[in-house]
C-alpha cells in the first residue's frame, strides 16, 4: 500500500462516518487534566481520606436532597485515566456525556477533576459525587424511550443495562460491561452469525453460517474487519472467504468446532444428500469442486 | 433539494442537475478543494473538473449521499492535480498531509491490497478509534483541515493536534502491520 492509496481510500469512508459532528463530550477545557494531575500529585501524598480532610468540605450536591441515593458500584481499578491511558476500562466508562456536564457549573467540575486520580474520573464516581440520580441520569443522556435499544450494533447490552452498570450493586455485572470494549478476542457476537442468508438462494446455511467459536478463534477485531469488507458482498460472504481471510488453519477449525472424535460421524442430511463432518471440513479445505457443490449448494 | 431527485436529474440527462449540484454543494467541494490545494486559481479550475466528472459518473452511479460522493470526487482530482503541479508550485494542505499519511504506509508501489480491502481496514481502525480522535482524523485527512483550524476547533494548542495525530498515526501504522499490510 502507498500513501494515494492511502489518501484514496480515506476518500471512500461511509459518508455517515464522515460528517459526524465533533463529540460534546470533549468540550470542556483540556486544562482540567492538568488540574487532575496536580490533584493525583496530593492524592497520591495525603491519601483520599486525607485529601478529603484537607479540603475540609464535603463534595457539592446538584439535588440538595435527592429522593434516590446512588450505590456506588466495584470496578476493577486499571492503570491511566482517560481513553488513551486505561487499558482496563472501555471509553464510555472514563467519559463524562456532555449532558451530565450541563448539570453541573464549570467550578464544581474542576473541583470533581481534583478530587479523583485519572482513574478515578469516571461515569460512576461522576454520578456519585454529584449525587445525579438515575432518573436525573437517564432525563440528562435523553434515554428516555431508548433504554431496552441495543448499546451498538457490536455491543451485547442495552441502554438500560449501562444504566443499571452504573446504579446497580452487582460489581461483577458492571465490571464486564464496562470493560467489554476492549476485550477485542471477546468482542464477539454471542451466537453464531449467519451471513447473507436473506439474499442466497444457491447454498445451503452452513455456507453462510460462521459458527461463534471461530469468531472468537479470529478475533473480534479480525471479526469486524472481515464483515466490513464481505459483510455487504452476498455470495461474498461466506464460511470459505471467512476461513481464507482469518488464516484458520484446518487443524484450528476441527478444534474450534470440537469436532475431533466425530470427523467420521453425520454431520447433516440436505434431503437425500448426507455427509460427515470430516467431509464438511475437507470441502472447506479442500479442492474438490464436486464434494463443495454436494455440501454447500441446494440440490 | 433531495439526493435522490438531483440523481434522478441526471440520469435523466437534465443539465439543471448540475447548477443544483452547484448551488448544494459548491461550499463543500471549494473548501475541500481549498484545503487541500490552497491555490484559488486551482480551486475553480478543481471545482469544475468535478461537475464534469459527476455528470460522467452518473450515471451509471447512483450515489446514496451526494455529498460524500462529491467530497470523493474533489480529493481525488484535487490530490491528481498536486501531483500535476511542479514542486514548487504546489500549495495547501496536501503538501503537509501526504508526508503525514506516508509515514503511516511508505511510498512504495502499489500493491495488491485493492481500494476496497484499504477502505475496509481503515473503517475498522476508526471504528475502534474513540469519537474525538474519529472526528480529528477524518477531518485532517477527509476534509484536509489545517493544523491550526484543528486546534480552534478543539480549544486546544497546535501542539497538541499534531501530537494526537501523530499517536493517532502511529496506531494506524501498527493495525495496518497487523493486518498484513506492508508498512
Amino acid at each position: 500500500m502507498n500513501t494515494k492509496q492511502l489518501f484514496l481510500a480515506i476518500g471512500d469512508l461511509d459518508g455517515e462516518l464522515v460528517w459526524m459532528e465533533r463529540p460534546k463530550k470533549q468540550r470542556k477545557p483540556l486544562y482540567g487534566w492538568m488540574l487532575a494531575a496536580a490533584a493525583a500529585v496530593v492524592v497520591g501524598v495525603l491519601g483520599y481520606a486525607g485529601l478529603m480532610e484537607w479540603r475540609g468540605q464535603q463534595p457539592p450536591v446538584v439535588d440538595p436532597a435527592p429522593t434516590v441515593v446512588t450505590t456506588t458500584t466495584t470496578v476493577p481499578s486499571g492503570t491511566g485515566g482517560d481513553e488513551n491511558a486505561c487499558t482496563v476500562h472501555s471509553f464510555d466508562y472514563h467519559s463524562i456525556d456532555g449532558g451530565l456536564l450541563d448539570l453541573v457549573s464549570d467550578e464544581q467540575f474542576e473541583e470533581y477533576l481534583q478530587t479523583y486520580d485519572r482513574e478515578g474520573h469516571n461515569v460512576v464516581t461522576f454520578v456519585e459525587y454529584f449525587g445525579i440520580t438515575r432518573e436525573q441520569f437517564i432525563a440528562a443522556m435523553k434515554w428516555e424511550g431508548k433504554l431496552s435499544e441495543q448499546w451498538s450494533e457490536y455491543d451485547p447490552y442495552t441502554h438500560g443495562m449501562l444504566v443499571d452498570a452504573i446504579y446497580g450493586d452487582d460489581a461483577e455485572f458492571s465490571a464486564w460491561l464496562f470493560s467489554h470494549r476492549f476485550a477485542w478476542d471477546e468482542d464477539v457476537p454471542p451466537c453464531d452469525v449467519l451471513l447473507a442468508e436473506d439474499v442466497c438462494t444457491e447454498h445451503q446455511t452452513e455456507y453462510h453460517r460462521i459458527n461463534e467459536e471461530l469468531i472468537r478463534l479470529a478475533g473480534g477485531k479480525r471479526w469486524r474487519t472481515y464483515l466490513t469488507y464481505y459483510g455487504g458482498q452476498g455470495e461474498g460472504a461466506n464460511i470459505l472467504t471467512f476461513i481464507a481471510y482469518c488464516g484458520i488453519t484446518r487443524e484450528e477449525y476441527v478444534t474450534a468446532m470440537g469436532w475431533q472424535d466425530k470427523l467420521q460421524s453425520v454431520a447433516a442430511e440436505h434431503g437425500e444428500v448426507a455427509y460427515t463432518y470430516g467431509e464438511f471440513v475437507e470441502a472447506i479445505y479442500g479442492n474438490d469442486p464436486a464434494l463443495k457443490a454436494r455440501i454447500f449448494k441446494i440440490s | 433539494m433531495e439526493d435522490k431527485r438531483i440523481v434522478e436529474m441526471f440520469w435523466a440527462r437534465d443539465e439543471r442537475a448540475l447548477s443544483v449540484v452547484r448551488g448544494q454543494y459548491g461550499k463543500l467541494c471549494r473548501t475541500i478543494a481549498h484545503n487541500l490545494l490552497g491555490n484559488a486559481e486551482d480551486v475553480e479550475e478543481c471545482e469544475n473538473d468535478v461537475y464534469l466528472a459527476l455528470w460522467n459518473a452518473i450515471p451509471p452511479a447512483r450515489p446514496r449521499s451526494l455529498s460524500a460522493y462529491l467530497g470523493r470526487i474533489t480529493r481525488n482530482l484535487a490530490v491528481n492535480r498536486f501531483h500535476a503541479r511542479g514542486a514548487q508550485k504546489r500549495g495547501g494542505e496536501l503538501v503537509e498531509l501526504l508526508p503525514e499519511l506516508c509515514e503511516v504506509v511508505g511510498d512504495t508501489v502499489e500493491d495488491a491490497f485493492d481500494g476496497a480491502h484499504t477502505l475496509s481496514l481503515v473503517t475498522a481502525f476508526l471504528q475502534d478509534e474513540t469519537a474525538e480522535y474519529r472526528w480529528l482524523f477524518l477531518r485532517r485527512y477527509w476534509y484536509g483541515d489545517s493544523i491550526a483550524a484543528l486546534a480552534e476547533q478543539s480549544r486546544c494548542g497546535e501542539s497538541t493536534v499534531k501530537m494526537r495525530l501523530a499517536r493517532q498515526r502511529e496506531r494506524l501504522r501498527a493495525y495496518l502491520q497487523e493486518e498484513g499490510v506492508s508498512v
